[in-house]
């Protein structure tokens, strides 16, 4: 017997109904369908959408996106806008690897101009892409470096010989978000962050080859440059050892400063702070200094495919049509204008694995999509396929201009571990499917298997049904390397 | 999982189930081992620890003012180390806690690590630890053993 109660809204969004008893501040909101939906509620992941609603100044809804699973804290795929005045920011609510995000650059190449070249390029791509861990990238930082880096974002990389000045238009912010504050940022985050600029990481973290597999939307596939059988290239990185040490050093701040405030945790890892007091304000400017990071680490992944494909290919990057689509987060907290009751307010908006999905005409959408919306990037298992979805104007009014972010798990790592073997897996995708995956772990592979994840498609449909983003194509891997 | 036998505690850590990330039970006769479990138990998510010979010392030290909790202490402990890992790119299997104090205002940890540089050669690195969270975070006298047990789940 559950401790809650579930009314069904339609077949796609569940009410968690407002109980005071359980501290719950707003209803909670999933959108899933009914498997789904037991899926979530079998985890218990339900229990963190209620604790979530239970935070100081949280608006509407404490909200989940159909990927939802349980995370530490916050659900994964967890949404929560807060109150500018009388809300809280907290760094559980973005996550340690701040803007974790995903990017996607088209190509004018299709599957035939690949050929046997497959193999070729991804042993090109494993020896040029830093992984992260045990080596160190290609860029070392100093202090003043990475600060310039901070403040500067892709502005930064761009003046310093990294990526295409144009490159910036097609990221949320236009690659620089306002309002970064190296102050804030630690000497043992710089430390962490210094070397590890265009690197890829580890875990879920890779750079896929796709084919376009499919296009739903035509009209607006043509806007983003996509066809069928086009080859692109997806690239999930975030902020790395610079983003996780800040989320580390302001989870212990916001230890004490719940303590101060007199807020009430029903789990740690959700400690936080009033939007304006000084730790919040400091967290805020430091996260902002790891989004830069994120964008600049994705910026640089892109910058070192770029030059491995044009050896490749012997031509330049410009001429294969290299161009980003669009680079965008799944793991943030940003102050955004939103209507509230009929009045525009700015509001702060944690997205802890959920994407930002802003429809047709906002004006944080670069002009060349402004008319279909904000391209959403949607990776699904290095098995099946990965999408590109746009947001709708539902998503303003149903989500705070919020989608999923991916499949989402669905078997535990060392479940994973214990079903698949990484080299059994890595044959069978390539003999099977043509899929070549290069990785450092074959334990580590094992993990990030297909079968460990939802299918993504699943996801993407009750979005789309939902109202909250739209499918535009599906992309399937051709190739695989994992960090 | 990753089980011996050493000063009477049968595990000293086991890896626990989390849907998303990774988690790790923790026991120890005194707080001292009990931190040194944990610090093993982490390094035993990315890499076998058998494969990392212990060859190279290196020194952490914390010292933290102001009031702080047992468990909030092991995850500074945790991020000390996870840190050096990075920075130093070392690999870590040993660990040898020579000064542990708790006090209301003043908590130290003074400790041996032994470990070697990251060698891809010979170290296969499962996944990288991104940092120890709160969440469901636990360090308790334990009922059975008259010792410690924890728990810490961690953000991979």
């Amino acid at each position: 017997m559950n401790r809650y109660k579930i009314n069904k809204i339609n077949d796609f969004k569940w009410e968690i109904v407002k109980d005071d008893g359980l501290g719950m501040r707003v209803p909670g909101i999933i959108f899933a369908d009914e498997q789904l939906l037991k899926h979530a509620v079998d985890e218990n992941t339900i229990d963190q959408v209620i604790n979530v609603a239970s935070l100081s100044g949280i608006l509407k809804a404490s909200y989940a996106m159909p990927d939802i699973h349980y995370g530490y804290g916050f659900p994964i795929g967890g949404v929560a806008a807060m109150d500018k005045d009388s809300g809280v920011i907290s760094p559980g609510g973005v996550g340690f690897d701040i803007s974790c995000g995903v990017r996607i650059l088209r190509t004018n190449l299709g599957i035939d101009d690949i050929g046997d070249k497959l193999e070729n390029i991804m042993y090109k791509m494993s020896l040029s892409i830093p992984k992260g861990v045990g080596s160190k990238g290609k860029i070392k930082l100093s202090a003043s470096q990475i600060s310039q880096l901070f403040t500067g974002g892709v502005n930064w990389a761009i003046r310093n010989g990294y990526g295409w000045d144009e490159d910036k238009y097609f990221m949320e912010e236009n690659g620089c978000m306002e309002g970064a504050n190296p102050d804030f940022v630690s000497k043992r985050a710089v430390d962490r962050g210094c070397e590890q600029v265009g690197t890829l990481g580890s875990g879920n973290h890779f750079i896929e080859i796709q084919r376009v597999d499919e296009i739903y939307d035509e009209k607006a596939a043509g806007v983003l440059g996509l066809k069928k059988d086009q080859i692109t290239i997806m690239i999930h990185s975030g902020s790395r050892g610079l983003g996780h040490q800040i989320c580390s050093d302001y989870l212990k701040v916001m230890q004490q400063a719940s303590l101060k405030y007199g807020i009430k945790l029903v789990d740690r890892q959700l400690a936080c702070a009033p939007i304006s007091s000084p730790e919040g304000r400091r967290y805020y400017q430091a996260m902002v200094c790891a989004v830069n990071y994120a964008m600049v680490n994705r910026h640089c992944l892109a910058h070192w495919v770029r030059l491995a494909l044009e050896e490749i290919f012997k031509k330049s990057a410009k001429k294969l049509g290299l161009e980003l689509i669009y680079d965008v987060s799944h793991n943030v907290a940003k102050m955004e204008a939103h209507n509230i009751n009929g009045t525009t307010k700015e509001i702060c908006v944690h997205r802890k694995g959920a994407t930002r999905a802003y429809g047709p005409y906002h004006k944080d959408i670069p002009t060349a999509y402004r008319e279909i919306g904000q391209p959403v990037i949607i990776p699904g298992d290095m098995g099946r396929y990965s999408y590109m979805l746009l947001g709708t104007k539902e998503a303003m009014t149903e989500s705070f201009g919020s989608t999923c972010h991916g499949a989402g798990r669905l078997l535990s790592r060392t479940k994973a571990k214990k079903n698949i073997r990484g080299s059994e897996l890595k044959k069978e995708l390539f003999d099977k499917k043509g899929i070549v995956v290069m990785a450092g772990s074959m334990s580590g592979l094992a993990e990030e298997a297909p079968q460990a994840y939802k299918d993504v498609s699943r996801v993407v449909d009750i979005t789309q049904s939902a109202g909250i983003s739209k499918k535009v194509a599906k992309l399937c891997p051709l190739g695989v390397l994992k960090g | 999982m990753y089980i011996w036998d050493m000063n009477n505690i049968n595990k000293r850590f086991e890896q626990i189930e989390h849907l998303s990330d990774i988690g790790i039970k923790i026991y120890g006769n005194s707080l001292k081992q009990l931190f040194e479990s944990a610090a093993e138990g982490m390094f035993s998510i990315m890499c076998d620890l058998k494969k990392i010979n212990p060859a190279v010392k290196r020194n952490v030290s914390i010292e933290e003012h102001g009031r702080m909790g047992l468990e909030e202490l092991l995850v500074l402990w945790l991020e000390n180390l996870l840190y050096k890992f990075e920075v130093d790119n070392m690999l870590f299997s040993r660990f040898k806690i020579k000064k542990f104090l708790t006090e209301d205002s003043r908590n130290i940890i003074e400790a041996d690590i032994f470990g070697e540089k990251v060698d891809f050669g010979k170290h296969e690195i499962v996944v990288a630890v991104k940092a120890p969270t709160y969440h469901m975070l636990e360090v308790r006298k334990d009922r059975n053993s008259r010792g410690w047990a924890g728990k810490v789940i961690f953000d991979v």
